[in-house]
């Protein structure tokens, strides 16, 4: 895709230096800071990492749905469509959300409504975003349903959530995420509550309706596979800040942050494991990771150094296999530099 | 947060289980529909518009032609009951209608809004419950003037608190739901998401207030009447308790037990029901 | 502590303001001026603006209301448009008898409406919990004003077990006039009361720290008289304090039919006949007493709650 040209295209979701801060109580505290990220046209952009490392308050950040008075934007900006929407209005964030932008939620019987039936929440999106006569809504609603692969779409667009499974529950969210055609959409965890058949059933969906209308993803996951399956590029979070991002080959091939590595080399891979054990990364995430100076990962990093503990490292290029275009960069004072070093962890 | 919204069903499916199971409360039920279509029957003129009518000599026993005797201007009792169950009716039904309408209408903004909007609303019904209810009543009917009008006003003016709480506290729960966040990340605007989607997950509470509402109406339009506020004119089960009283003395308890009892049913069975409805909603078993 | 009742008081202050808001504009406004609300629609006109401005109503709205607010800080209420009395003093004068009725009624109540709660928890499901609710469903469901009329007819004139009417202020003979309103008020009490704190220990009784208790081997009599009790009392305590304002007011319709001259009657007469002054003290004694019996509840649960009390 874009290894083919010389000069990068423009991204369209572009996220630069945001910090978000979470009130606790009386104690305030960054859940991220300085995030960057840039999403372009037609990509799958992963941003992996464990629970808890503020992935879904990004998204949450991007549709400015941050829980009012809990969480705030510090600083940074998310440039989308000519505005910054950390500091657009509800009205402006009114006309993106559904429509041009749109969120694909984690969990689908708690995101849909209980007492409205699908077609009913389905029609709901036209009704706001266009101007079409409600027997076109409902003729674009019943079509977007059959493209999800809904069986019996006509019957069970007079269904109630709860009467439906799970997956079909999902394919309903991400029909309603889709039917404006948005050209970003957010999916957090889109297949983390589903059962492991569905799951890949539903992350074909998507990949096909990406590639038809040239939208672009951010896909959250902590699941490297659904990485590998869908992503052209990842971001990997910890403690609320990107330590690594670069092409899904450059990752999985040599990953250069210890926590990436670790990461890779603790993913189950559904046969036994040549090596021993399935490793654990040990220690935990820090709760408060502003009050630790330097590295955040450097308590449970295996290659720590003196270093690691003074200044935290800022994003820097790999220096093999990183190109102009698509830069593979990580914040690690003692990055595997060298491929060797690293095992293969992708067969 | 989430609200496992498998609830909201399985509310439906629970209240039915509940009322299906106990056979009291199927029995009330029966009641409120043989009592409503009694009211109904009465509007239409079916029944009872003899009311007025002087169909035997005072104060007569249960005979064949007044089961429950007359009155003491010879009318039949039995007539001025089921008319008065019209009124009481359409007393408690509006009242309950309206009160329901209002609360649920403030409770709402209230809960979604906050700011100045909740802060007002949360004023205004501390106020209100800080004046002994009866006091409230007749000051507002005393002023208004007898009549139906004034006892309608003066209800709905003080019933309204109940379901504004309620409704309030549980909008400020869903305020914070996946559903509701996933419908904000759909770009649809505050009114539609407060009245769409959130109101109607409050129903099944603005039932129960219904439910009690009415009958404190009923409940209350007697006391009302006791004191010559309330309805004029008609008969209603107030006002015929009232002119029993002195009747009583004589040993004359037809009308007074008559309007009791037929009261007494209706309020009951209204209780029953809204207990088991209650006992349903309830996922734990404190009842 | 002390920032907290302060700020409590606070709070408080825009309910009573609020209050005195609705009573003036209720009597003074919407219905007209009160004077002729008071003297009726025969008065003669000069009768009405004597009376008006005797009792400076003929000022405009808001030096009235702001008279109002002036009266309220001293406790000085003027005089009764009826008698002509010093508001205070009748009040002062008829809360006696009042109290008489109104306080040994909640002590029972709530007695009798916990111990009935007890025994019922403790029997859960079985005949006495169950006979328990149907008469307090059915006793619920039955007009108080039956109740008062039926008990006067049968219990006193019928069966002269209690007297019919009247009061007599000395200290024996008071009991033998108050005792059949007092059984009234109780009975009807006792039918909501018991339900409610029935409830609320049911709820204790699902607690965890129930379940534990069982585990450690406590007899059932310990864990519901220690446990569920004393975790109970404070909703228990609560619904008490809720009634206390309004034991100020008496009760309207029982001190009225059986003739005892307590605050309950004075206020229907004076509601009845449009008794502004009478009124207005009222409401706004009885809204004073509310907020403040709402911050001693509030500090109850805080110092009750040690979770609270430890920050």
């Amino acid at each position: 895709m874009s290894t083919l040209s010389e000069v990068a295209p423009a991204p369209i979701l572009s996220i630069r230096d945001l910090s978000i801060e979470l009130r606790n109580g009386g104690s305030k505290q960054l859940a991220t800071k300085g995030v960057g990220l840039d999403l372009c046209q037609g990509e799958v952009l992963g941003l992996v990492g464990e629970s808890g490392c503020g992935k879904t308050l990004t998204c949450k950040a991007i549709m400015g749905l941050l829980p009012e008075g809990v969480g705030r934007v510090q600083t940074g900006e998310i440039l989308f469509s000519g505005h910054d929407l950390t500091r657009a209005n509800e009205p402006t964030m009114r006309t993106f959300r559904g429509n041009t932008l749109s969120m694909i939620f984690q969990n689908p019987l708690n995101a849909l409504n209980p007492v409205l039936t699908i077609g009913e929440q389905l029609s709901e999106v036209l009704a706001t975003h266009t101007t079409l006569k409600r027997s076109e809504i409902y003729q674009e609603a019943l079509h977007m349903l059959r493209r999800v692969g809904m069986p019996d779409a006509a019957r069970r667009m007079r269904a109630y959530p709860h009467e439906l499974s799970g997956g079909m529950r999902q394919r309903v969210v991400i029909a309603m995420a889709l039917l404006m055609e948005p050209d970003v959409i957010l999916a957090d965890e889109p297949t983390t509550a589903l059962d492991v058949t569905v799951q890949a059933q539903i992350l074909k969906l998507l990949k096909s309706f990406q590639r038809n209308h040239n939208s672009a993803i951010l896909l959250v996951t902590h699941d490297f596979g659904v990485i590998a399956d869908m992503c052209d590029r990842v971001a990997v979070m910890y403690a609320g800040r990107i330590i690594e991002t670069g092409t899904v080959e450059a990752i999985f091939d040599h990953p250069s942050h210890p926590y990436t590595a670790k990461l890779l080399e603790a993913m189950p891979r559904g046969r036994p494991v040549p090596r021993g054990e399935l490793s654990v990364i040990p220690g935990r995430v820090p709760s408060n990771p502003d009050d630790l100076s330097g590295c955040k990962f450097a308590p449970r990093c295996e290659r720590v150094q003196k270093a690691c503990h003074r200044t935290e490292p800022r994003l820097k290029r790999v220096r093999e296999g990183s190109t102009r275009i698509d830069p593979h960069l990580v914040s690690c004072f003692i990055a595997f530099e060298d491929r060797d070093e690293v095992t293969h962890v992708i067969e | 947060m989430n609200i496992p919204n498998t609830t909201f069903q399985d509310l439906r499916t629970r209240v039915t289980q509940k009322f299906r199971g106990s056979p009291v409360a199927i029995f009330s039920l029966m009641v409120i529909v043989v009592y409503a279509i009694a009211a109904v029957m009465v509007m239409l003129g079916l029944v009872a518009n003899d009311f007025d009518a002087r169909v035997g000599e005072k104060f007569m026993s249960p005979n064949a032609t007044s089961w429950l005797g007359t009155d003491r201007l010879g009318r039949d009792i039995l007539s001025r009951i089921v008319y008065a169950n019209k009124i009481a009716f359409i007393v408690g039904l509006v009242t309950a209608t309206l009160s329901v309408l209002l609360g649920t209408l403030l409770g709402a903004l209230s809960g979604f809004f906050g700011g100045w909007v909740d802060a007002f609303i949360v004023w205004l019904y501390s106020t209100v419950e800080s004046i002994p209810y009866l006091l409230l009543l007749i000051a507002i009917s005393y002023i208004l003037g007898a009549g139906l009008s004034g006892v309608y006003l003066a209800f709905v003016l003080t019933f309204w608190v109940g379901p504004c709480r309620i409704i309030r506290g549980e909008v400020l729960k869903l305020k914070e739901a996946e559903f509701v966040i996933a419908a904000r990340a759909m770009g649809y605007g505050p009114m539609r998401i407060l009245f769409r989607h959130i109101v109607p997950n409050t129903l099944h509470l603005a039932l129960v207030n219904f439910t009690l509402i009415f009958v404190a109406a009923i409940k209350s339009e007697v006391i009302l009447s006791y004191l010559g506020l309330g309805v004029q004119g008609e008969p209603s089960w107030g006002t015929m308790i009232d002119q029993a009283r002195a009747e009583l003395v004589n040993g004359f308890f037809w009308q007074i037990g008559g309007a009791t009892v037929a009261m007494f049913l209706l309020v009951l069975a209204f209780n029953i029901a809204t207990d088991t409805l209650q006992q349903a909603l309830d996922p734990r078993q404190t009842r | 502590m002390i920032q907290i009742i302060l700020k409590r008081i606070l709070q408080g202050v825009p309910t009573v303001f609020g209050v005195t808001l609705i009573t003036f504009l209720l009597f003074n406004v919407a219905g007209g001026d009160p004077v002729s609300l008071y003297l009726g629609k025969s008065a003669n006109p000069k009768e009405i603006e004597l009376m008006k401005k005797e009792y400076g109503l003929d000022q405009p709205l808001v030096s009235q209301y702001t008279d109002f607010l002036e009266e309220i800080v001293t406790f000085d209420f003027g005089k009764s448009f009826r008698t002509r009395d010093p508001v205070a003093d009748m009040l002062i004068d008829r809360i006696g008898p009042s109290l008489s009725l109104t306080i040994p009624s909640l002590i029972l109540i709530t007695m009798i409406g916990v111990g009935l709660a007890l025994i019922s928890t403790y029997y859960r499901g079985r005949l006495f919990d169950r006979m328990l609710i149907f008469t307090a469903v059915t006793g619920m469901s039955i007009s108080f004003l039956v109740y008062i009329v039926v008990g006067q007819y049968f219990l006193a004139f019928e069966f002269g077990l209690f007297e019919i009417y009247g009061y007599r202020d000395s200290d024996e003979s008071r009991w033998s006039y108050l005792a059949l309103p007092i059984l009234i008020m109780t009975t009807v009490g006792v039918g909501y009361d018991s339900r409610y704190y029935r409830a609320v220990m049911l709820e204790e009784r699902q607690a965890a720290y129930i379940l534990t208790a069982h585990a450690k081997g406590l007899s059932d009599h310990r864990i519901m008289l220690r446990h569920i009790l004393s975790n109970a009392l404070i909703p228990i305590i609560s619904r008490v304090m809720i009634s206390v304002p309004f034991l100020v007011t008496g009760s309207l319709l029982l001190e009225s039919f059986f003739g005892i001259p307590g605050t309950g009657s004075l206020l229907l007469e004076s509601l009845m006949s449009g008794d502004l002054p009478v009124i207005k003290a009222f409401t706004v004694l009885v809204s004073i007493l509310f907020v403040l019996s709402n911050i001693i509840t509030d500090l109850l649960y805080i110092w009750a709650d040690p979770r609270v009390r430890m920050q």
